[in-house]
């Protein structure tokens, strides 16, 4: 992120931040007034609905990379590449069946963890969980680093008061209210985000013809229009299985699967992913009509907001510092609430207290809950610049998980042996093409080589997983 | 990202392959840096000049695209692994 003058005065910014901050934790701790067990902090009593599901999965996906990453896909690779940032949807929407299967494969499930130790035994599990660790703290990272650093743009605030805010909010409201404070305020997030986006694309409209933004392109920016504009297409699959990579491994999706109604879940991601849909287009769009609109761009990370505050002004800076809060918000408190009930249920719970009470475990979630949020903290404070590259190295260890859980979730004869060496080999050849050729190839050179080897190891099984041993119980 | 350091306003020019037909104004203004990007294949020339006339030295950009057929190549590759998961997950349980 480059340096460029703030679109919103401090003074109005601290004012905006205390009020949503306040609001966040008076209805976390009203939200988590009931929990009493593990089960209701971290599964929210596994009774949420088809409307806070439905919304809870789309606004977890809008992360701040929804609202600021995909104005610059946009910029840097036209159409394609707001379509190619558009598909991370069918993560949620292919997780959709899968969720349905999970709930009746394991009904009393807690983790995503659970099912790589039930379905593969304690090596796989080990291997998940390095993977999913590292995953989840570079994003958890990287998204604290994104708030300081956007808070500064945006309002000159300093990046180690905003970063520090946002993260210290989200860890009180996880911690008090857990899982379901988290989708609580997921539920108004969402219906912020999506009405800010909404009035921003049409404000965008308003001022500028379709026509003259295609001519625009047309005559300064070609590429951005061509069907067969290389980088572009090479992006679109690559980002497709690096979502479907993030969805189908991580406990931000598995911990929301064991958490909805009964008959809830597939219903919940499907239309989820159909909400998330536009967003990432919308935005993209924004950034495209910038030339059109002689909106002068000195960073393509910053195309979004000085669209945003050109054609709306004052209250288009509140509007994206706004939209900016809550995806941020909506995305660190899922993440500190999912990898803590990881951290809790199949690390000290498996692990290191087999027979801890319920009560316990309540209480240890929320110490890991404040915990990871000091270890995010420390990691950020000296303010790394290159920790949004470490996400796109978390793409190969994401892409080798995909095979091992599709298959594992649906065939009987798909094995261990599989399981374990398409996630080592998978891993081990993508981040060898992250070096060797480039981050765009990662993802699919590591889903192409585990789907190959766990396709052979179940080829030549004999074995018959029986799903029986999928509903253990607490 | 192009950059530069000046203490007034300036105007980025651009033209391709040297021809002044071609001239095209990027940037007017006290920014300090601007971003290209959708450029064709071709080389490209970046000048910088301020209120009063003064040039700074041309800055000259190549853009060569990707072979289009190693990106074809990798779509196709990626399109057979997705259409392979949305046909697992859609099959549903296969040896129960």
């Amino acid at each position: 992120m480059s340096d460029v003058e703030a679109i919103l005065p401090a003074q109005t910014a601290w004012l905006l931040l205390s009020a949503f901050s306040l609001l966040w934790i008076a209805l976390g701790a009203y939200w988590g007034r009931r929990n009493t067990s593990f089960e209701d902090h971290a599964l929210a009593g596994r009774n949420i609905g088809l409307a806070l599901g439905t919304a809870t999965a789309a606004a977890t996906w809008i992360t701040s990379n929804t609202t600021m990453l995909a104005p610059q896909f946009a910029l840097q690779l036209g159409i394609w590449g707001m379509l190619a940032y558009a598909t991370a949807s069918f993560g949620l929407l292919l997780f959709a069946p899968m969720a349905r299967r999970i709930r009746t494969l394991m009904p009393h499930g807690y983790t995503s963890g659970d099912f790589f130790r039930l379905r593969y035994g304690r090596l796989a599990w080990a291997i998940f969980l390095v993977f999913t660790l590292f995953y989840s703290l570079t994003w958890l990272v990287s998204m604290a680093m994104a708030g300081g650093i956007l808070l500064k743009a945006l309002s000159g605030i300093p990046y180690a008061w905003g970063m520090s805010v946002i993260l210290a909010v989200c860890v009180i409201y996880t911690m008090r209210g857990g899982l379901a404070a988290v989708i609580g305020t997921d539920f108004i997030q969402s219906l912020v985000i999506i009405a800010g986006i909404v009035v921003v694309g049409f404000a965008v409209l308003s001022h500028v013809p379709i026509e003259r933004i295609h001519a625009n392109l047309a005559s300064e920016r070609p590429a951005l229009l061509s069907v067969l504009f290389p980088a572009a297409i090479i992006a679109i699959f690559n980002n497709l299985l690096f979502g479907l990579g993030e969805v189908f491994h991580n406990n931000v999706w598995w911990s929301r699967a064991f958490a909805f109604r009964d008959g809830v879940a597939g219903k919940a991601f499907a239309l989820g992913g159909l909400v998330w849909f536009p967003i990432p287009i919308a935005a993209g769009f924004i950034a495209l009509a910038s030339g059109a609109l002689n909106v002068a761009v000195p960073a393509a990370d910053m195309v979004g907001p000085l669209v945003i505050a050109d054609v709306l002004g004052h209250t288009g800076a509140i509007a994206i510092f706004i939209i900016v809060f809550c995806s941020l918000a909506s995305s660190i408190d899922s993440l500190l609430a999912a990898t803590s009930d990881l951290v809790t249920e199949d690390i000290y719970r498996r692990i290191l207290r087999p027979a801890a009470a319920p009560r316990n475990l309540k209480k240890v979630a929320q110490y890991v809950t404040l915990l990871l949020g000091v270890l995010t903290w420390a990691i950020c404070l000296p303010r790394i610049g290159t920790l949004a590259t470490v996400l796109f190295f978390a793409g190969p260890l994401v892409g080798a998980m995909i095979w091992p859980i599709v298959t594992g979730l649906y065939w009987r004869r798909a094995n261990a042996a599989g399981a374990v060496g398409g996630m080592l080999l998978g891993a081990g050849v993508g981040l060898a093409c992250y070096f060797a050729i480039g981050w765009y190839v990662a993802t699919l050179a590591a889903t192409a080589v585990s789907m190959v080897w766990v396709l052979a190891c179940a080829r030549f099984s004999n074995s018959r997983f029986d799903w029986a041993k999928l509903k253990e119980t607490a | 990202m192009i950059g530069w350091s000046a203490d007034a306003p300036v105007t980025l020019t651009m033209l391709r392959n040297d021809d002044p037909a071609t001239a095209r104004t990027l940037y007017s203004g006290s920014n300090s840096a601007s971003f290209v990007s959708g450029l064709e294949d071709g080389t490209y020339t970046l000048i910088l000049r301020d209120k009063a006339g003064l040039r700074s030295a041309p800055l000259e950009l190549t853009v060569i695209h990707q072979p289009l057929a190693r990106a074809l190549l990798l779509v196709t590759m990626g399109a057979l692994i997705f259409l392979a998961i949305v046909a697992t997950i859609l099959r549903g349980p296969r040896d129960e």
